[in-house]
């Protein structure tokens, strides 16, 4: 392969990145083959053991995209780590987004399910205006006991949410070294 | 030999050969593959991590091809923590060497 058609694929394979870093990378490697190439190796060669650019953006998207999502945190960067864990075996299918799956919907679940019980006491205002019901005080106390506990457990769930954030981090890097470990 | 644990020793491996002077890539690649069989293609994600991590600096200067060349070198936090992988790897090998020595390979 020719260094041009290397460089290409290289910064194809590193598209999602940001323009300025995928720059940087592919400096760096046309530097590490002009070098070769000054010192006598034949292009093809210095290019054919450097390996696949596929698999060496893979490996410097893996490290940059954990990097970030635990640096900023956002959905959107974990669904990239979330992508480039998938994209590292077919496997990861079941072992990484089988779990998330199930994980991430017991999560909102119980979200929503606290979200809801916070919001009792103004449903229970709302049947008294919208119903003329009468004034029953075991239900009004029972709305504001409801209400109370939905809002702490909404706040635990927001703690939660954070650390379930880095744990899922954590077990996404072990995958990868698990996955990618022997590979090479 | 077992990829993750050539990827520790490569750290310290790179750490060490820029402590000693200011080396560019390639230059370093060719200093490793003297001694360890690595993937060329690996050693740039590990320098880009070492400078991400504070380990590492970086500045550009001529080369006699014309082209600027990145070199590395080492920052006062990549020398501690080359210092504690020395450490490791130390105890590391002197506990395999005891291990060797008392089941009668050695």
């Amino acid at each position: 392969m020719r260094q041009e058609l290397f460089l290409q694929r290289l910064k194809h394979a590193l598209s999602n990145l940001p323009e300025e870093e995928r720059e940087e990378i592919i400096l760096d490697y046309k530097e590490y083959i002009d070098s070769a190439v000054g010192e006598g190796r034949g292009e093809e060669e210095v290019i054919s053991h450097l390996g696949k650019p596929e698999k060496i953006a893979q490996e410097i998207k893996a490290e940059t995209i954990w990097d970030s999502a635990e640096k900023d945190r956002s959905v959107t960067q974990f669904l990239r780590a979330l992508a480039a864990s998938l994209s590292i075996s077919f496997f990861n299918i079941i072992l990484v987004l089988g779990p998330a799956v199930g994980v991430f919907t017991l999560y909102v679940g119980f979200l929503m399910g606290s979200i809801v019980l916070s919001l009792s006491p103004f449903v229970f205002g709302f049947s008294l205006l919208m119903e003329n019901a009468v004034f029953i005080p075991a239900e009004f106390f029972l709305s504001i006991v409801l209400g109370s506990l939905g809002v702490m457990l909404t706040m635990g769930l927001w703690f939660a949410g954070k650390k379930l954030y880095l744990l899922s981090l954590i077990y996404l890097r072990f995958n990868k070294k698990m996955m990618m470990g022997e590979s090479h | 030999m077992n990829t993750q644990f050539k990827k520790g020793a490569l750290e310290l491996c790179v750490l060490a050969l820029i402590s000693e002077k200011d080396r560019y890539g390639y230059e370093l690649a060719q200093d490793i593959m003297g001694s360890i069989n690595i993937a060329e293609g690996t050693l740039y994600p590990l320098l880009r991590r070492l400078n991400k991590e504070g380990f590492l600096e970086t500045y550009l200067a001529p080369s006699t091809e014309g082209a600027a060349r990145k070199y590395y070198y080492i920052t006062n936090h990549g020398k501690e923590r080359m210092d504690q992988l020395v450490e490791e790897w130390k105890d590391f090998t002197s506990s395999v060497e005891h291990l060797l020595k008392n089941v009668g390979r050695e």
